[in-house]
C-alpha cells in the first residue's frame, strides 16, 4: 500500500507523533500539513470555497480551498473525509490569527475556536500580547507541530531535490537549520537572538541558489562564486587574499576544461594514430624470405664408443641459405618457429647474420610445452610456438645461425618475414594518448569529492567503525 | 594539461611512425660484428662469448 501523496507537490507524505500522541502527516518535500478530522481540536469551516484542483491524500477527492474560519489564511479541505491540508507557514498563520496554541486535540474538534476580539472591546488581541506571552505561545505552539529542524527529519538528504531556474537545474547542496545566537551591526530588517530558520543551498557552479524560510517568509537569493583575487580587487584592498582553504559548493572545477581540452585532443590523436598504423601496414613489405624445417636429433653426431664428445660439439646446429632483405632502408625481421615438443622443452640460439658485413644479431628463444591430467582435469602450459620480432634490421643478404638444445628430440620450422608491422604498436600508442585521461579524470573527481564532502551527499562514506581489522 | 598535451600526442605518434617504418620490440638481441666466415661449414663451432648461457626448465 503505497503512502498519501501531498496534494501540493505529490511527494510522500511521513508520519509524526505529536507531544500528545497525535499522528499528523507532513510533507518532507513542501513542509505542507495534513489534518484529519478526528486530529482538529478546533473546527476549521472554510468560507467561500472553490475547487483548488489539489487531492484528498486520504481518498483522492478534490479538495476545496477557502479562507479558514474567518481569517486570511487559505486552507483546503476535503469535502469527503473532512481533513485539512495547511500549506507550510500556514499552520503558525491559523495558530496566530485564532489565537490558540494548537490546532489538534485529542477527541477531535470538540469546542469551537476561542472568538476572535470585537472592534473596539478590551482585552488584548493574540497578536497584541506582550512580547514574552507572545515568545512563550510561539515556543510552545513550535514543540506541538512537527518540527523540521531536526537531524532526523532532513528529508532532502534523502530525495536530494533540484531546482529549475532560467535553464539551469541546481542540484541540492545542504539544509541547514540556523540560529542567531549573536547580533552585531545594523540589518534592514529585525534580527533578534533565537530567531530560527530554514536554510537549504543549491549549486549550479560557478552559482548557487539558497532558499530560507522563517517563520514569516520564504526568502531566494541568488549568487555566482567568485576568486579570491576578484573580491580583493572589488573592495580595493591592496596586496594578495590570504590562501583559499577547502573547496566551496559553488566553485568552478579547474579541471573541467582540462578533461575538454584532454578529451577533444586525445580522440583526434587517437584516430591519427590508427589513421598512422593503416597508412604504414598498406605500405609495408610483410614479405616472406626464408622458410626452412630442421631437426633436434638427440643421436646425432654421437661420437664412436670410447670417445669422449667435444666440449665445442654442436651436431644440431644449422646454417640456413642466404636470403635477401631488400629495401631502402630498416625495417622489422618477424622470426616465428613452430615446434612438436612434448612435455619438454627446446632452446634455441639464434643469430641473424649479414653476410656482406659479417654482423650478427643474437637472441636465445626457449619454447616448452607441458599438459596433463590432474584430478580429472587437465591443464597445459607454455606453447608449441614462439614468434620474435627484431627492430630496425638493415637491408642486406643474411642467413640464419640456429644452435638448439632440448631435453627430448624435437623437430621444428622456422619462417623469417621481413618488413611485418605490429598491431602491439598502435595498442602500445593509444595507450599512452590515454594514460592523461586517467589523469585529468582523477583530479576533476578528486575535486568534486572534496566539494561535496561538507554538503548532505558526499560521495565517498568514511567508516566511524572503530573495529576496523 | 590541455597545454602540454599536443606536445605529448605529437611525440606519441611520431614514435608511431617511427616504430611502423623501422620496427620496435622489446627482444633483448645483441649485435656481434666480425663473426667468422668458417661458421657457415661448421656452425657448431661459433657461440658468442658475449652472451650469457641460460635457459630454465619449465613445467610439472
Amino acid at each position: 500500500m503505497s503512502s498519501p501523496q501531498c496534494p501540493g507537490c505529490q511527494a510522500p507524505l511521513e508520519t509524526r507523533r505529536l507531544d500528545d500522541g497525535i499522528d499528523v502527516d507532513f510533507c518532507p518535500s513542501c513542509y505542507g500539513v495534513w489534518y484529519d478530522v478526528s486530529d482538529l481540536a478546533i473546527d476549521l469551516p472554510l468560507d467561500a470555497t472553490r475547487e483548488s484542483g489539489r487531492l484528498c491524500p486520504r481518498d483522492g477527492a478534490g479538495l476545496l480551498e477557502g479562507k479558514a474560519a474567518g481569517t486570511e489564511v487559505v486552507a483546503d479541505r476535503c469535502p469527503t473525509c473532512g481533513g485539512v491540508w495547511l500549506d507550510a507557514g500556514e499552520v503558525q498563520k491559523l495558530r496566530q490569527a485564532l489565537g490558540v496554541d494548537n490546532l489538534v486535540g485529542k477527541g477531535g474538534a470538540q469546542s469551537a475556536p476561542p472568538p476572535l476580539p470585537k472592534k473596539g472591546t478590551t482585552g488584548p488581541h493574540p497578536a497584541a500580547a506582550s512580547r514574552p506571552a507572545r515568545e512563550k505561545a510561539e515556543r510552545a505552539s513550535r514543540r506541538a507541530e512537527p518540527r523540521d529542524s531536526s537531524s532526523e527529519s532532513n528529508a532532502d538528504e534523502t530525495y536530494c531535490p533540484t531546482v529549475a531556474h532560467q535553464e539551469r537545474v541546481y542540484q541540492h547542496f545542504q539544509t541547514s537549520w540556523p540560529k542567531a545566537t549573536f547580533v552585531l551591526g545594523e540589518f534592514p530588517w529585525r534580527v533578534q537572538v533565537g530567531d530560527e530558520a530554514k536554510t537549504r543551498d543549491f549549486i549550479h557552479p560557478p552559482f548557487l541558489i539558497s532558499q530560507e524560510v522563517t517563520k514569516e517568509d520564504r526568502t531566494w537569493s541568488h549568487g555566482v562564486y567568485l576568486e579570491p583575487s576578484e573580491v580583493w580587487s572589488g573592495f580595493g584592498l591592496e596586496g594578495a587574499p590570504p590562501e583559499p582553504r577547502g573547496t566551496a559548493p559553488a566553485q568552478p572545477n579547474p579541471h573541467k576544461e582540462d578533461w575538454a581540452s584532454v578529451g577533444l585532443w586525445g580522440t583526434v590523436a587517437v584516430a591519427a594514430a590508427l589513421g598512422l598504423f593503416i597508412l604504414f601496414s598498406a605500405s609495408a613489405k610483410r614479405r616472406p624470405v626464408f622458410s626452412g624445417s630442421f631437426a633436434a636429433d638427440p643421436a646425432a653426431g654421437a661420437p664412436a664408443a670410447g670417445v669422449p664428445p667435444s666440449p665445442d660439439a654442436a651436431p644440431n646446429a644449422v646454417v640456413t641459405p642466404e636470403f635477401d632483405l631488400a629495401g631502402a632502408r630498416p625495417a622489422s625481421v618477424r622470426i616465428r618457429t613452430v615446434t612438436n615438443v612434448e612435455n619438454s622443452w627446446l632452446f634455441l640460439r639464434f643469430a641473424l647474420v649479414n653476410a656482406e658485413t659479417d654482423t650478427a644479431t643474437h637472441f636465445e628463444r626457449e619454447i616448452s610445452y607441458y599438459h596433463g591430467v590432474d584430478d580429472g582435469e587437465s591443464w597445459s602450459e607454455g606453447s608449441r610456438s614462439d614468434t620474435v620480432y627484431l627492430s630496425g634490421v638493415r637491408p642486406g643478404r643474411y642467413y640464419l645461425l640456429i644452435d638448439p638444445e632440448f631435453d627430448r628430440g624435437a623437430s621444428y620450422a622456422v619462417e623469417v618475414t621481413w618488413d611485418q608491422p605490429r598491431i602491439f604498436h598502435l595498442f602500445l600508442a593509444s595507450a599512452l594518448l590515454l594514460i592523461p585521461f586517467g589523469w585529468v579524470y582523477a583530479r576533476m573527481r578528486s575535486f568534486e569529492v572534496s566539494r561535496w564532502a561538507e554538503s548532505d551527499h558526499p560521495m565517498t562514506q568514511v567508516s566511524d567503525d572503530e573495529d576496523d581489522e | 594539461m590541455k597545454r602540454w598535451y599536443p606536445f605529448w600526442a605529437a611525440a606519441v605518434l611520431g614514435w608511431l611512425a617511427w616504430a611502423c617504418l623501422f620496427g620496435f620490440s622489446f627482444t633483448d638481441a645483441d649485435e656481434v660484428k666480425s663473426v667468422p666466415k668458417s661458421v657457415r661449414n661448421n656452425p657448431g663451432s661459433y657461440r658468442s662469448h658475449y652472451r650469457y648461457y641460460y635457459h630454465t626448465h619449465t613445467g610439472k
